[in-house]
């Protein structure tokens, strides 16, 4: 026989669909359940990053917003009234939250000025952390998947080599051409935690890092408005 | 939440359709084929023959790293009196030119009164090289005198009364094959072809039963060893111990093969498979066994004895051994062979 005929005929080597899709089939029950698991947070992870961005953004134009009118000499009565009839958030809460105490403690006619600030004061702190909870919400969410998203995959992955070289010892055959597809699908859930938790991990720190920022403008707003009210309970008294 | 949802499954749709397009088929390696390796089987006497060394020699990596001597093809044979066999290669011009050549050096045509020029291949040749000559000799004489040479060089062309008598064939013959191609050359050529094939064709025709053993015996008979080789001899033990001095190794080896197949393991015996029985063992040319092997030593160990009388029994069990080459029979008259048990199982 012709060696290049020889060649030629070694070299024909059996057609195996490797596309993703058909990987993705192929692969055993673990795998495949550990791919929609991260297929599913990877699809959560980046509805809350979509979120998370567009909230804060958001929330610093509410600020921004808030900080203009707030220093704008408007009178507070005036601000208090116009901003109690919707819903707040950011510093607009705390200002309302604030504002509110203050009033109940004058409109109850009480002359004692004994606890107000400390009143006033319990109030902010408890809107920033409520504010904070809101805007950090899910954020942990990001930080298991970017933990335990390449866990996941490398389950997926050892589980399908697991098997696939199972099925190789089964069928006595160790060409190439066998174990490469089993392989690549294994691998494949990997591929796709690593896709998951990198975006995760990334966003994680950046959302992670704005939300610190929010927090800080936000203490620093009650501290200065605590001031300015412990101001005027001291005028008063 | 429900925008960055929306935004998020509808983002992941649309990077599954573009890797679903474009990985949907791995592109295939260019491998370059590879060329189906030939494989030789070459009979291990080819190795074994030149695994006797000197110490002194040159270290080369490879055993067979010797100088080759290629040789020099054979000239075409030139049968062309006696065409009986096929002839592969046509008579070409060129071969004829060089036999011409020599025939004009060697027997100087004698009936030429005056030869211009000795080493002039005759003009009878070709009708180019004459043109040549003539061109040559143009600024020397006229036309008139070129005709005469050339009539005069024609003149050695019927020059066959001059060989010898023995010659079996007439050149007649000939003309039958080139006369259709070169009508020319044909009186030359016999001339020049003859003396040496004469004689070749006597000896071969002639039987002579005394020339045939002159032939026959030029290989001096060899007391065993290798075959005489111009290969540098490897690196090694110059120790002539060992089966390679006495028989080559696939022959010592199918002897080998064949008496293992007859070993019966002593029942119970430890440690067989370590054992070596250097056996001494004297063939009449038949193959068949001259006298009871000899133990040249028995093993060391418990079962030592009985493996050896076992050895022996093999050897006798299997007696005669054919497969021997009887023209060998110098070298393998007296093996002194070490017989390994096989392990048992």
């Amino acid at each position: 026989m012709n060696p290049v005929e020889l060649t030629q005929n070694a070299l024909a080597a059996p057609a195996v669909e490797v596309s993703v899709w058909a990987l993705f089939w192929q692969a055993s029950f673990v795998v495949k359940a550990v791919m929609l698991g991260l297929l599913a947070a990877s699809v959560w992870c980046w509805a809350i990053i979509v979120d998370k961005i567009v909230a804060y953004n958001r929330a610093r134009r509410s600020m921004d917003r808030f900080e203009k009118v707030f220093w704008s000499g408007q009178s507070l009565e005036e601000l208090y009234r116009s901003l109690t009839s919707r819903s707040n958030e950011g510093l607009a809460a705390i200002f309302v939250a604030a504002m509110r105490e203050w009033k109940r403690s004058h409109e109850a006619g009480r002359v004692s000025f004994q606890g107000i600030t400390d009143r006033i004061g319990k109030v902010i702190d408890v809107t920033i952390s409520r504010e904070m909870e809101r805007l950090e919400a899910r954020l942990i969410f990001l930080a298991t998947v970017g933990s335990a998203g390449p866990f996941i995959g490398l389950f997926g992955t050892v589980w399908g080599i697991m098997s696939s070289f199972q099925a190789i010892a089964t069928s006595k055959n160790t060409s190439l051409v066998v174990v490469a597809p089993a392989i690549s699908e294994a691998l494949l859930a990997t591929a796709m935690g690593l896709a998951a938790a990198i975006p995760a991990v990334l966003a994680y720190n950046k959302l992670s890092a704005d939300a610190a920022k929010l927090g800080s403008r936000m203490d620093g707003f009650a501290d200065e408005f605590a001031a300015i009210l412990s101001r005027q309970i001291d005028d008063r008294s | 939440m429900r925008i960055g949802l929306t935004t998020s499954v509808i983002g992941h749709v649309l990077l599954f359709a573009w890797g679903f397009a474009s990985f949907s088929g791995a592109k295939p390696f260019d491998a370059a084929p590879v060329d189906a390796l030939p494989v030789d089987l070459v009979p291990i006497s080819d190795l074994s023959q030149i695994a006797e060394g000197n110490k002194n020699a040159q270290k080369s990596n490879n055993a067979s790293q010797a100088k080759v001597k290629t040789p020099t093809p054979r000239p075409d044979s030139q049968r062309v009196g006696a065409a009986k066999n096929d002839q592969s290669t046509p008579i070409t011009e060129k071969a004829t030119d060089t036999a011409a050549a020599k025939a004009a050096e060697a027997p100087p045509p004698p009936p030429k009164a005056a030869p211009p020029k000795p080493t002039e291949p005759p003009p009878s040749e070709k009708p180019k090289e004459t043109k040549t000559a003539a061109l040559e000799e143009a600024p020397k004489a006229d036309t008139g005198e070129i005709a005469e040479k050339i009539k005069e060089a024609d003149k050695p062309a019927p020059v066959p009364p001059k060989l010898p008598p023995t010659k079996p064939k007439p050149p007649a013959p000939t003309p039958a094959e080139d006369a259709a191609d070169q009508p020319d050359k044909t009186p030359a050529k016999p001339v020049k072809e003859k003396p040496k094939q004469t004689q070749k064709d006597s000896k071969s025709e002639e039987f002579d039963p005394n020339e045939m053993a002159a032939l026959l015996n030029k290989v001096d008979p060899s007391g065993g060893g290798g075959r005489e080789s111009d290969k540098e001899a490897s690196l090694g033990s110059e120790n002539r111990t060992g089966p390679v001095a006495e028989m080559s190794q696939s022959e010592l080896d199918a002897l080998t093969a064949a008496v293992t197949a007859c070993f019966n393991p002593p029942v119970g015996a430890e440690g067989v498979e370590q054992m070596v029985v250097p056996l001494r063992v004297t063939f009449t040319i038949d193959g068949d066994l001259a006298g009871p092997p000899e133990i040249k030593a028995i093993p060391a160990g418990p079962a030592g004895q009985a493996v050896a009388e076992a050895a022996v029994r093999a050897v006798q069990r299997c007696a005669p051994y054919p497969f021997l080459p009887k023209d060998k029979f110098d070298n393998w008259q007296v093996v002194n062979m070490n017989f390994t048990p096989p392990p048992s199982y």
